[in-house]
């Protein structure tokens, strides 16, 4: 999974979420590493919702142009965890071998 | 409509007016959000993203149907172009051949693969007469066919100052429509149509006739018309290979495959006059369509795994 898509995932992790909240809560969530720009945004929920990580909750009328929310579907949020995981579990492998910090050179 | 919201406008219509319709809308009020109060140009970060996303989405968009078909089309569109763009520097004398092989183009661009089959017999039958020099009675095109005015040559020894098929022997040009007919009688016998393609297709028209396609995968070194024709052969191969990446199957690998076949005769042709370009420009274009055969298989491999 690439960090964009992760990212992506990880900010619906509260609740449904529109394309500008959606980018909004990424670049909050990745310390503002991911900067979704929109066409990027809406190609990805469409090829996370063809694989059924995603589904479309509702569909507003804001300002008189439509605003779809997108909330996590199991699928999605399983694959997220398992993501999750695989990360914690390489990051392990780094983090418990390397010095602790004010013990490096002791 | 502000200046920023119609550049915009124009930008999306990178995307299919299917998807535009369904949500351009979204995608515009989300991009004005995200955009300034004061700003007026997009920024290219969202304009690139745009672009790319909406090709993506054209090329996904197209690619129904089983995929060898799909790419047997793709692949006689691109030699009906190709066999177009050749006779277009000629008009004022074969401008009947020039019309019909237009209607050519047009029948395999709407997917009438049955029209297009008589139009690009006949006319391959007229460019036999005049690639050979063997004639019917009743033809009256005057033999050699030299280009209209206009059509100059940029350096003195170029192809396109010459007569029609005047370079190299008569097969090379002959066997592009002869797979050109072998594939649309393959589309043709089958019980569905191969479907429409984009109009923008007939785009390149202009722009094949301006690169000399007559002389095929080979070229005059250093003119500026053959190093045009490479880079526009290569870009094409290299979105096929792009598109094979994003639809993840071997229909635009069997086009440019198709496209090779007819080409390579040219090569095959002209084999003790080539320099170290044309093996380099050759070699180039069937890297790439083997690279992009070998990822539609082994997607294919794992979708099957």
């Amino acid at each position: 999974m690439s960090e964009p898509t992760y990212f992506i995932l990880a900010s619906l992790m509260d609740g449904p979420l529109h394309g500008h909240a959606i980018i909004k809560r990424a670049d909050e969530l990745s310390g503002g590493r991911i900067r979704l720009a929109v066409g990027t945004l809406y190609g990805a929920l469409d090829r996370l919702a063809d694989h059924g990580l995603l589904v479309v909750d509702r569909e507003e009328i804001v300002s008189g142009r439509p605003r779809r929310y997108f909330r996590l579907t199991e699928d999605g949020t399983q694959a997220l965890n398992e993501e999750a995981l695989r990360m914690q579990q390489a990051a392990r492998v780094v983090t418990l071998r390397s010095p602790q910090p004010g013990t490096a050179g002791s | 409509m502000t200046t920023l919201e119609s550049r915009y406008r124009l930008l999306m219509r990178a995307y299919p007016r299917s998807y535009r319709t369904g949500h351009g809308e979204e995608l515009l009020g989300t991009l004005l959000e995200e955009a300034r109060p004061s700003q007026r140009l997009p920024p290219i970060r969202e304009a690139t993203a745009l672009v790319r996303e909406g090709l993506r989405t054209r090329v996904l968009h197209s690619a129904r149907g089983p995929a060898w078909v799909q790419g047997v089309h793709l692949g006689v569109l691109m030699l009906s172009i190709v066999n177009l763009a050749q006779l277009f520097p000629y008009f004022r004398s074969i401008p009947v051949w020039v019309g019909v092989s237009a209607l050519a183009v047009l029948a395999v661009m709407r997917g009438r693969v049955r029209l297009a089959l008589p139009l690009v017999l006949a006319t391959t039958a007229k460019m036999s007469t005049l690639a050979t020099g063997v004639q019917f009675p009743v033809d009256i095109t005057l033999i050699p066919v030299f280009p209209d005015r206009g059509w100059l040559p940029v350096l003195p020894d170029e192809g396109i100052s010459r007569a029609l098929f005047s370079e190299g022997g008569p097969w090379a040009p002959l066997l592009s429509y002869g797979v050109t007919i072998a594939g649309l009688a393959v589309l043709a016998g089958r019980r569905q149509a191969p479907g429409n393609r984009s109009w923008w297709w007939p785009v390149l028209i202009p722009f094949v006739a301006g690169v000399d396609p007559a002389a095929g995968l080979t070229g005059v070194l250093g003119s500026p018309r053959t190093l045009t024709r490479a880079v526009l052969e290569i870009a094409l191969v290299l979105f096929a290979l792009w598109a094979t990446c994003v639809v993840r199957d071997h229909r635009w690998a069997v086009a440019a495959g198709v496209y090779l076949i007819a080409a390579s005769v040219y090569f095959v042709e002209d084999v003790f006059h080539l320099t170290r370009s044309d093996y380099a420009h050759l070699g180039i274009l069937l890297f790439l369509t083997v690279v992009a055969a070998g990822i539609a298989y082994r997607e294919q491999r794992h979708v099957i795994l």
